[in-house]
Formats: structure tokens, C-alpha cells, sequence
């Protein structure tokens, strides 16, 4: 479904992607593991159409997207959450969903009728937020959520995009014991559903949902498998643990 | 200009329960202006203060203009340093159409002038419009200080060419013979000239509100808040900011043609990028990004003005402290003051 050759991110001396090369099939959950500074979010990035690379080719069912604006990319189905939450603040948590919903009906140069009293906005918006388990936070304001909800909306926000492929950066990442459980649940239950490219340092997490598993290092792609393949990859652990 | 108190980015958190609590006083302080306003040309007749007419006609005409800048600057993040162009564009279509119609000779010898409101005013708001357009097309390929530059540039080179354009009065301005006619009537009544302003003022407002909730108005006010969330749940928003600075850019030159009507008089002055920051002024006064605060901002400025310039030719030596003390303690402008809506300093 993704097929990314050859992709290659230079940033001046630093080479942040080296020669990557990804496939992510239909469904599958595929991770994509490394140190800190192994060029993950870069690559993620790229795929989405936020920064351009240097070299290489990014297919998404067949079509070249490589040039393709970031829009236009989560037109044809891909779709991002951030590491670091991208919200809009001052917005109810409905109206964050409401809004990726209107986008996906087509152009918005409507002046007049009320968004808050649209129905074909509204009911989806809920039934998203439904399924990341928000709906009782609907009317908050998505600045006063906690930082676990704040990630559950980030990715109710994706959902509603309708994406084909979910790219997660760091679902994880600062949840407390409960709210990263729940997290893994709503993965569990979109696994299979869509494909998901999933960016994670949670290890129990990575090698308890995924299909797959890429491993990068300085931007260079070590080892590719099932996690019992990786488990007892010697380049990994010599990655991760420093082992010679 | 405090930087962080403009644009949406940094609009701070109230809590939802404080919000509607504000609602309901916006409601009451809004209905309260409106009352004012309405009845406050008998209120002049009758206390013998004929003349506040006049300056509270003057005083709405800006609060249009401050409006519609707020329109983009508060509600769509794009700092706007060139606003007054379109207003000072809009007094000039006024103006030349007005020249031409009195002289009776037509323009480059095949468009004829008018005096008629029908013709002037749209004929006003759809050319600030469309060069609105053309300038913002071009404007809002940057972004950030670039921006604010590239407007101020643009509305200084609009400033030139009229200075440079003496047919029409240059440096000097242009005399308009009178006000434009609607039918019979002219527009030399205060009082009916006082209603029409207020009249065009509620109903631009009322649009602006409408405007906020509908499609269109949540992309705006999204990509003014994050537009890295925009990109990624799939909209390019440059056509939807350039169709807001259009707007802006046409409620602009229907205030400027208010304001050639009002003064009978059209000059550069209007648009010198002086006028620009006082349009800023006005809405940093009154609360960037509220709509109604401009008014205010536009009533305490104009006030200021005409108050003071009685006792100084230096009246914006105290408007700049005004400003100074209202930016610290308002806690985002005096409308938020007003209806309770301050945010607070925690961000």
C-alpha cells in the first residue's frame, strides 16, 4: 500500500534519512522503532508531505505522491497525529473533529449556515469521539484536556480524516499507566481495520501490537521483521543496548 | 504593538463555564451599545449637542474600517500593516466618481462620474475589493514580519500613486461638492446620514458573527490558530485567508466611501500607513479579535482625537500611553474588560 525507495533526508552535514526504504501493507500494523535521533519523526514527516526529501520516491497505492502537498496527501487517505499535540486550542473537543470532518466534505467557501448546528457534521464528529473514548469531554475546550485526552483527541482528529494509512508518532508518550492502557486498546481495535505506521518507544507496546517492525539508526534502516525476529536481532541489541 | 497579544495563536484559555458567562454579557453590553446608538441622535437634538452627531457618525465610519481590519488581523492572524489603503481607496472611487460627475466630463472620455450612492458605494467596495484581492494573492505567500512588511509596502505605493496623481488634486486631495444623492434625497441630513452609517456598521458586524461560525469561519479562524493541524487534516488554507482579506479589503472601501461623504473630501492621507496603525490602534484598544472591541477602540480613539486636539497638537502623546495602559491591564482589550472575557496572564 506504502512503498517508500531510496528516501533520503540530508539537513546540511547531518544525513537524518539514509537510503530508507518501507513497504507498509494492507492493514498491518508496522513499527518503526530506533534510538532518539534515528530519524523517525523526519521520516514520518516526509511520508506525510510536511518536509521534502533530498532523494527517493514515496508510492501510496500505486501513485507517486512524492510531490504531492501534505494536503493533498491526507486527500488520498494518509493521515498523521504529532508528537507534540497539534490542536486547536481555543476550539471545542467536537469542533477539532468537526473541522477534519467539513474538510473531508468538500470545499468550505459555505458563509452562512451555522456549523454547530450541523448534523452532518456533528453526529460524526461524536461517533469519532466515541470511538477514541472522549465523547463525555465533547463540549471542553481542547486547550483544558489532559494531556492523555488531548492525545486521544489527536488521533479521534486522524480518524476523521478517513485515512487508509494512520501514522502515529508517539501515541505514548507521557501517558500515565491507565491512560496509555487505554491507548493500546483503541490501537488494538483499529489494528486490522486500517494500516497503521506507529512511531513508539514503548516496547511492550511495539512488540505486543505490531505486525512488523522496522528498526532505524541514524536514519539508516538495520533490521526489518516480526518482533520475535527482531527480539533476537543481534544489529538491534547492539543498537538499543550497546552490546559488541 | 505588543506581539503577543496579537493573532490567534496566542489567544489565552478561559474555561468553557467562563465563556458562556461572557455570552451573556456580550449579549447585554451589546444591546446596550445598540440602544445607545440608536437613540442617540435625539439625545444630541435634545440635550443641544447637535455636533456629537457628527462625531459619533465619524466615530462608526472608523469602527467599520477597525472592524473589518480585526476581521483578518484578530480572527484570521494575518497582520495587516496596509489596511488603510483599501479604505483610502474606497473614499477615492467616491471621490473621482463624484469629480467626474460634476464636471461632467467621463472618464478616459467613456466612463461617466455619479453622485448616486446606488453606483459609488458598491462601485467603492467592489474595487477595494478586487485589489484586495490581487494584493493579498500576493501578500499572503509570506507570512510572519514578511507579511506585515509586504502590506505596509503595498499600501505605501497605493499612497504614491495617489500623491503622484494630479488630475485629481494629488498631494492636495480632492473637494466633493456635496454628498451623493440616494434618489432625491441627499445625504446632507446628519441624522439620516448618522443612521445610514450606523445601519451599514450593525449589519457588517452582524455578518462578521454569522460569518465566524459557518464553514468558512472555522478554517479561518483555524489556520490562524495552528496551521500545521490544517495541513494535516487536509486543507490548504491560502484561499480561504486571501477570500477573508478580500472581504476585509471590501468593508474597508465602504467605510472609506463613508468617510469621503463624511468630509466631502478625499485626499492620500487616508492611506499613509499612519492611518494603517491607527486602524491597529483602534483594534488593539478595543480587543483584537472580539469584532465589537474595534468599535470601541474606534470610539476611544476618535474621542481622544477631538477632545484633545482642542487643548494639543500633540494629542497622541496621551494616546500613546492610553494604549500602553490599556494593552497591560485589560488583559485583551477593553471589550474583554467589559465582558468579563480577560484572559489571564498565564501563557
Amino acid at each position: 500500500m506504502l512503498r517508500v525507495r531510496g528516501l533520503t533526508k540530508r539537513f546540511g552535514g547531518l544525513l537524518a534519512t539514509d537510503d530508507l526504504d518501507l513497504d507498509i501493507w494492507v492493514g498491518e500494523l508496522h513499527a518503526l522503532i530506533g534510538p532518539n535521533g534515528a530519524g523517525k519523526t523526519t521520516a514520518l514527516a516526509q511520508i506525510a508531505g510536511e518536509i521534502l526529501p533530498t532523494a527517493g520516491s514515496i508510492h501510496f497505492d500505486g501513485v507517486d505522491i512524492s510531490r504531492d502537498s501534505a494536503p493533498a496527501r491526507v486527500g488520498r487517505g494518509l493521515a498523521r497525529t504529532f508528537q507534540i499535540t497539534q490542536l486547536l486550542h481555543t476550539f471545542t473537543t467536537e469542533d477539532n473533529v468537526a473541522l477534519a470532518v467539513q474538510i473531508r466534505c468538500g470545499h468550505s467557501f459555505r458563509f452562512w449556515a451555522d456549523v454547530h448546528r450541523d448534523q452532518t457534521l456533528r453526529k460524526p464528529a461524536l461517533e469519532y469521539l466515541e470511538r477514541v473514548g472522549l465523547s463525555s469531554r465533547a463540549q471542553a475546550l481542547a486547550g483544558e484536556l489532559s494531556h492523555g485526552e488531548q492525545r486521544q483527541l489527536e488521533v479521534a482528529v486522524a480518524l476523521a480524516t478517513k485515512p487508509r494509512l494512520l501514522m502515529l508518532d508517539e501515541p505514548l508518550a507521557g501517558l500515565g499507566p491507565a491512560e496509555a492502557a487505554e491507548m493500546v486498546g483503541l490501537l488494538r481495535r483499529l489494528k486490522g481495520q486500517i494500516a497503521i505506521l506507529l512511531i513508539e518507544h514503548d516496547m511492550d507496546a511495539v512488540f505486543g501490537l505490531a505486525d512488523r517492525i522496522t528498526v532505524l539508526t541514524s536514519g539508516r534502516r538495520i533490521a526489518i521483521g516480526p518482533p520475535n525476529e527482531i527480539q533476537c536481532n543481534a544489529d538491534v541489541r547492539a543498537a538499543y543496548l550497546g552490546e559488541e | 504593538m505588543s506581539q503577543p497579544s496579537v493573532g490567534g495563536a496566542s489567544i489565552g484559555q478561559w474555561s468553557a463555564a467562563g465563556m458562556i458567562d461572557g455570552r451573556r454579557r456580550t449579549g447585554i453590553v451589546a444591546i446596550g451599545a445598540l440602544v445607545v446608538l440608536i437613540a442617540l441622535p435625539w439625545i444630541a437634538a435634545s440635550s443641544g449637542h447637535a455636533a456629537l452627531t457628527l462625531l459619533v457618525t465619524r466615530m462608526m465610519i472608523y469602527g467599520l474600517a477597525a472592524v473589518s481590519l480585526d476581521l483578518i488581523l484578530g480572527i484570521g492572524g494575518m497582520i495587516s500593516f496596509g489596511h488603510a489603503a483599501y479604505f483610502g481607496l474606497g473614499a477615492y472611487v467616491v471621490g473621482i466618481l463624484a469629480y467626474h460627475s460634476g464636471a461632467g466630463e467621463p472618464m478616459f472620455g467613456v466612463l461617466p462620474g455619479s453622485n448616486l450612492v446606488v453606483i459609488a458605494w458598491p462601485a467603492a467596495l467592489i474595487i477595494s475589493a478586487l485589489v484586495a484581492l490581487v494584493l493579498g494573492a500576493l501578500c499572503l505567500r509570506t507570512e510572519g514580519v514578511s507579511f506585515i512588511m509586504i502590506t505596509l509596502a503595498f499600501a505605501q505605493v497605493l499612497y504614491f500613486f495617489f500623491v503622484s496623481l494630479k488630475f485629481y488634486g494629488g498631494d492636495d486631495g480632492l473637494i466633493l461638492r456635496g454628498r451623493n444623492v440616494v434618489s432625491e434625497y441627499d445625504l446632507r441630513n446628519p441624522i439620516l446620514f448618522y443612521y445610514i452609517c450606523f445601519g451599514l456598521l450593525a449589519a457588517f458586524v452582524a455578518t462578521c458573527r454569522r460569518l465566524l461560525d459557518s464553514r468558512f469561519g472555522q478554517i479561518v479562524q483555524g489556520a490562524c490558530q495552528n496551521e500545521r493541524r490544517m495541513a494535516a487534516i487536509g486543507v490548504s488554507t491560502y484561499r480561504y485567508k486571501l477570500a477573508c482579506f478580500t472581504i476585509a479589503g471590501g468593508a474597508a472601501g465602504l467605510a472609506g466611501a463613508l468617510m469621503a461623504n463624511y468630509a466631502r473630501f478625499v485626499s492620500p492621507d487616508l492611506m499613509h500607513w499612519t492611518e494603517s496603525g491607527q486602524l491597529m490602534v483602534m483594534v488593539v484598544l478595543g480587543g483584537v479579535g472580539t469584532l465589537f472591541g474595534p468599535i470601541l477602540g474606534a470610539i476611544l480613539v476618535v474621542g481622544l482625537e477631538t477632545t484633545l486636539t482642542s487643548l494639543t497638537e500633540h494629542w497622541k502623546f496621551i494616546l500613546g500611553p492610553v494604549l500602553v495602559l490599556a494593552v497591560l491591564f485589560t488583559r485583551g482589550g477593553l471589550w474583554r474588560l467589559l465582558t468579563g472575557q480577560s484572559r489571564a496572564f498565564n501563557q
